[in-house]
């Protein structure tokens, strides 16, 4: 029943655990044990009884089943912390694993899945997975144990009873098995209606002025009535389909325990039990239907955890494209670069062909182009997000392919256009929660790049919430911010696709002070939108449908007014370039 | 009591669900438990022969099975009246709070964050309509209790009173642990959405972290948030398992009380002027000790579904500001099942002669920059664009003057009528509208175009050719009938500015307003959009933002914008000649009079 994946799933991260596992099995049996003797008790106590002895020997009988009673519960609460503990740490140490295997993929895997998506993998399935690791090897063992120990209870109190009674139990898990599914399937219908209201509602309260000013009220409350009303059916269909379902099993369960009545009643007449069996039968026969629930429901729930396992199977199946190679260390300071016969694709689509050019250490190039020309591709390449399809590129000398994944990236700084803003504090936005960075560290950077006055004016300073809720950033701010996680890497190349957004002046300075100081004494790649970035540059290349289109020193170029790039200064950057 | 009369108001809008489920409850908590105990009693004082009742043990098993097969069928029955009960009162509160939200957004906006409206819309009807379940379950349990006490005083009053007793004290403090519960459910719950938030967070910025290479630091907040979740989780689940355990414990103590002094009445060796307490006694009292522990727990549901209810219902109320109170949970028309009202018509079309604003005034809520004092007017067939730097107030200027804003202050006059409620006036066919980051929704292009107008090819062809995306609709696999968005094709943000353009353009408004297109469209499509708008031969009077030269040109009169103000107005020549801020805009858009683009103004 289980697959090896189960299997491995369950030694990676229940075995750590292994005495405790043992320590919860061995209360529930023991909870199992003292839920069969409840009832025992009481007929010791009705025969005694019944037979005559005294009260002082009823009264101790009595309080044993107190005592039993109290203990039953202490081992229900025990056996539940510790099962829930279990639950919770496996499936959050799965849940870092997870996590850590995601955010080893590459880009292109993020763009197609989206965070909604991924997080529905990486917290939603591991919940259903988590019930698995908590109750289900646990809870299965329990009850199967718990459903033996009372057949066998029964059939030593009176074998005729007991057979009668575990023929029913067999057809109600026959029939649990069966029915289960056709409840199973209008639950799942019923949740996905659910859900396709909800995502809806998301969606529409997202787009409100697109739907108000386009006069489509009546349209979107029509679509919001089709899936109101899915939702009744459906999730009213899943109600009536498991309220006839419990209904079945019941009927099985009263005919179940006539039929052991009728033949008690029968032995009774007989002088064959005692009255306190029969007491027994209808108490085990009223208890037999809580272990055969547990385990039909525990199917099921192992059902919905056997969709999460695989999906989460199918996300430790993909690999990250670029795989992590081990190789030659990059040298220190300033780093060289040399572009060397690029070519890309995204799927079918040419994005570069055979792109060529070289920069020396502590040179800055500013990339020019128009949108889709390839620029934001050869940053992206220069960062190693994607491999490349021909050529190579050679950074310090050494092919990137050469070099360990981690070197790389922490060698070279890469500030993209869209600055990914956490709703965080300032200072985890900068350190991004790396705990080594103190708050002098922070201050002095931000000294460095000259923007101290930037971070007194916040209301706050470092402890400033940013992001969604918190203060919101202009999009020169958050390239600020970019600068600064660059900043504190002390990298050899920078890679900066400028934000192409107008600035209001103040920001613009901040930002062109940032720059000039991140490309002090660094190599530097800008994919430049403002003719005071491109004049920074030493060389200019300008792309072209993905190649060289122009090359060459920025003061050779401007001073040619033939070439491409002096029409550019000449009909203004912007409008060309952006 | 006010929520008691919201949960009669519902329950009246349910009627007949509401009815059915309290007839429900009453059977399978009253009328059948009542002589299902005395059935049993039945059973085992035929069988010990000290019965009463009448009964013999067999005719007590045909009661007893009878009774229980009654019970189990009840529900199937009365076809299962619990889950349409509260999902048609689901059904309710969720469409009063999203028509509310429409209806309201020109006033007032959505209040709250979308998540959190999304929240209220999906979690807080789910608590109203809980506490018309607990009424009706109340009512039956409520029945029972009293009968049963009755039946158990009239057996032994002492032993009645010994086990009842106990089962009222304990119930407060299973009140005080419910509490106590609530709140480390909150807790768990916050714990829970700050793991969510924050892998959503690294999810979304995956690629900053792999840049500042810091994934491993990520990894272990989010492990150590993943700890604080379990904490609180298992402290949740332990006490819950604990008041459990409590209620259980209820039964047996009562059952151990019933044995304690039954081993001296059952042993006859009490008085002989009281009556034999039998092991068939013994039975019902077990039974029906087994119905009333749950008692103390319903009426505490009750009370505390009533309290939840006020709180949801404010909640929801929050999200609808503009609404009068309680209107959610107001009876109004639902569709359960098709055919659906279709949309409504479109409203009569009124021609524009002439659009006047005055001194309209609007500041964001978050207290950012807004628009002060602002007063112009159009013609009819006038392209009117508004111009200036960012953060000049352009956006919130056309956002304002639809109505998708809350005004401060100003009026509007449309052909010198003066319009109350604008979010409600400026809609299709008067006016049309493109955001400056306009959205599309999961659903085919074509649907997203029409957005509810009937589906006119013609139509659709001319809005898609003056929206230039003739060639983004060829270049898809289904053409018009391809599903985009979350599920579907994922467009560019080019793509969907001019899909939003299309649409706009399907409306065939008098007045079109057009926010900046130039993030996501080149200077060249844009210019191309502006050539085909006033090439398509019918009179367009527009209202656009764009600092671009090609639509400067073009246009009849600029406003200029800096700061919230209103700084100036003219045509591009004599705003040249006569601003400071007009040249630096057209300086810094790189245009010179005789620059690229499609030519001199008309």
């Amino acid at each position: 029943m289980l697959s090896a994946f189960d299997r491995s799933l369950l030694a990676t991260y229940l075995m750590p655990h292994l005495s405790r596992v043992i320590l919860l099995a061995a209360l529930l049996c023991g909870g199992i044990a003292l839920q069969l003797a409840n009832p025992q008790i009481v007929r010791a106590f009705i025969d005694r009884a019944l037979a005559g002895q005294s009260a002082a020997e009823l009264v101790d009988v009595a309080l044993l089943f107190l005592f039993v009673a109290m203990l039953t519960q202490a081992a229900s609460i025990a056996e539940r912390a510790l099962a829930e503990n279990l639950g919770w740490q496996s499936a959050n140490a799965l849940r870092v694993d997870l996590a850590r295997h995601t955010l080893s993929l590459d880009d292109r895997f993020h763009a197609e899945h989206g965070a909604g998506e991924l997080l529905e993998r990486i917290d939603g399935d591991v919940a259903a997975i988590a019930g698995f690791f908590s109750r289900f090897v646990v809870q299965v063992l329990g009850s199967g144990l718990f459903l033996i120990g009372m057949l066998v209870l029964l059939l030593r109190a009176d074998w005729r009873i007991g057979l009668v009674l575990t023929a029913f139990a067999l057809a109600a898990l026959l029939f649990m098995q069966r029915g289960g599914g056709f409840v199973a399937r209008r639950a799942v219908a019923a949740r996905q209606a659910s859900a396709r209201l909800i995502d809806f509602v998301e969606e529409r309260l997202g787009g409100l002025p697109d739907l108000k000013s386009s006069g489509a009220d009546g349209d979107t409350m029509r679509r919001l009535d089709e899936r109101l009303a899915a939702r009744f059916q459906r999730m009213r269909a899943a109600a009536q389909a498991g309220s006839l379902y419990n209904a079945t099993v019941g009927v099985l369960f009263i005919l179940g325990t006539g039929v052991a009545l009728a033949l008690g009643v029968a032995l009774h007449e007989a002088g064959a039990v005692t009255l306190g069996t029969i007491y027994v039968v209808v108490r085990y026969a009223g208890m037999i239907r809580q272990p055969l629930e547990q385990l039909s429901q525990q199917m099921h729930s192992f059902q919905q955890a056997t969709a999460g396992i695989s999906r989460v199977r199918d996300l430790l199946a993909t690999h990250p494209a670029i795989a992590a190679t081990s190789g030659h260390p990059l040298p220190a300071g300033a780093l060289g670069l040399a572009v060397d016969g690029v070519s890309f694709q995204y799927g079918a689509e040419p994005v570069l062909r055979e792109v060529t050019f070289q920069l020396a250490p502590g040179e800055v190039l500013g990339l020019l182009g128009r949108t889709g020309s390839g620029k934001t591709t050869i940053a992206r390449l220069l960062f190693r997000l994607h491999d490349l399809a021909a050529g190579a590129i050679r950074l310090g000398g050494i092919d990137l392919r050469e070099t360990s994944l981690e070197d790389l990236r922490g060698r070279v700084g890469f500030v993209t256009q869209e600055v990914q803003i956490l709703h965080a504090t300032l200072r985890e936005n900068v350190t991004l929660f790396d705990p080594t960075v103190s708050d002098d560290r922070l201050t002095a950077l931000f000294d460095d790049l000259g923007l101290a006055p930037w971070l007194a004016a916040l209301p706050e300073g470092l402890a400033t919430v940013l992001g969604a809720g918190g203060r919101g950033l202009s999009a020169g701010e958050a390239q600020l911010i970019a600068l600064a996680r660059v900043f504190l890497k002390n990298p050899g190349l920078v890679i900066l696709d400028e934000a192409s957004a107008r600035l209001d002046p103040a920001t613009e300075r901040y930002l062109t002070g940032a720059i000039d100081r991140l490309l002090n004494r660094r190599t530097g790649v800008v994919i430049a939108h403002r003719l005071a970035t491109v004049d920074r540059a030493d060389r200019i290349v300008i792309l072209d449908e993905g190649r060289v289109a122009e090359e060459g020193l920025r003061a050779v170029l401007a001073a040619d007014p033939t070439s491409r790039f002096a029409q550019l200064r000449r009909t203004g950057v912007r409008e060309d370039l952006a | 009591m006010k929520q008691f009369r919201i949960v009669l108001r519902l329950s009246r809008f349910c009627l007949a669900y509401f009815v059915g489920n309290t007839s429900y409850a009453v059977v399978v908590f009253f009328v059948i438990p009542l002589p299902l105990g005395l059935a049993t009693r039945a059973f085992f004082d035929g069988l010990s022969g000290a019965s009463a009742a009448g009964l013999n043990a067999w005719s007590a098993i045909a009661a007893i099975v009878a009774l229980q097969l009654a019970e189990a069928l009840a529900g199937p029955a009365l076809g299962s009246p619990w889950s349409p009960l509260q999902l048609k009162c689901q059904v309710l509160l969720q469409r009063n709070l999203f028509l509310g939200v429409l209806r309201g957004y020109g006033r007032h906006g959505l209040p709250v964050a979308t998540g959190e409206a999304i929240s209220r819309f999906r979690d807080d009807p789910v608590e109203i309509a809980d506490a018309l379940d607990a009424l009706s379950d109340l009512i039956g349990r409520s029945l029972f209790a009293i009968v049963a006490a009755i039946v158990m005083a009239q057996i032994n009053a002492t032993m009645a009173a010994l086990v009842l007793i106990p089962l009222f004290l304990t119930s407060f403090l299973a009140e005080l642990l419910d509490r106590q519960i609530s709140s480390y459910r909150a807790a768990a719950r916050e714990a829970s959405g700050r793991v969510a938030a924050f892998l959503s967070e690294i999810l979304a910025s995956q690629l900053a972290f792999k840049v500042a290479g810091t994934t491993a630091a990520a990894l272990a907040r989010f492990a150590a948030l993943g700890e604080e979740r379990r904490r609180t989780d298992v402290r949740e689940a332990v006490l819950d398992q604990t008041m459990n355990a409590l209620n259980l414990n209820l039964v047996h103590l009562g059952t151990g009380i019933v044995l304690l002094l039954g081993a001296q009445a059952v042993n006859q060796a009490a008085s002989p002027d009281q009556t034999p307490f039998t092991i068939g006694d013994l039975a019902l009292f077990v039974i029906y000790l087994d119905g009333l522990t749950w008692y103390p727990a319903e009426v505490g549901r009750i009370i505390a579904d009533l309290k939840r209810l006020r709180v949801s219902l404010d909640r929801m109320q929050a999200v609808v500001p503009g609404e009068p109170p309680d209107a959610v949970a107001t009876p109004a028309p639902v569709h359960l099942h098709g055919p659906f009202p279709a949309a409504t018509a479109p409203r009569e079309r009124e021609p524009l002669a002439r659009l006047e604003v005055r001194g309209l005034t609007c500041t964001h809520a978050s207290g950012a920059r807004g628009i002060a004092d602002v007063s112009f007017s159009l013609e009819r067939g006038a392209f009117t664009v508004i111009a200036g730097r960012v953060g000049a107030g352009k956006s919130t200027l056309l956002r304002a003057l639809l109505g998708l804003l809350p005004r401060d202050g100003g009026a509007t006059f449309w052909n010198g009528r003066a319009i109350a409620d604008p979010g409600a006036f400026f809609v299709p066919p008067r006016a049309a509208y493109t955001a400056q980051a306009p959205r599309l929704f999961s659903d085919t292009l074509r649907a997203n175009l029409l957005l509810g107008r009937p589906d006119d090819a013609e139509a659709l062809a001319r809005a898609i050719h003056a929206g230039v995306l003739e060639r983004d609709v060829a270049g898809l696999d289904h053409g018009l009938d391809t599903p985009i968005g979350t599920r579907g094709v994922k467009l560019s943000g080019g793509q969907i500015q001019r899909a939003a353009a299309a649409r706009m353009f399907l409306r065939e408004a008098e007045l079109l307003v057009v926010d900046d297109l130039s993030s996501a469209l080149d200077a060249e499509t844009e210019a191309e959009l502006w050539s085909r708008l006033f090439a398509c031969g019918r009179e367009v009077t527009c209202l656009a933002v764009s600092n671009r030269p090609t639509a400067l040109r073009r246009a009849d009169q600029i406003l200029l914008m800096a700061e919230g103000r209103l700084i100036d107005r003219g045509r591009l020549e004599d705003l040249l000649l006569g601003s400071a801020e007009m040249r630096h805009l057209w300086a810094e858009e790189g245009a010179t009079p005789s620059g690229s683009g499609d030519g001199a103004p008309r």
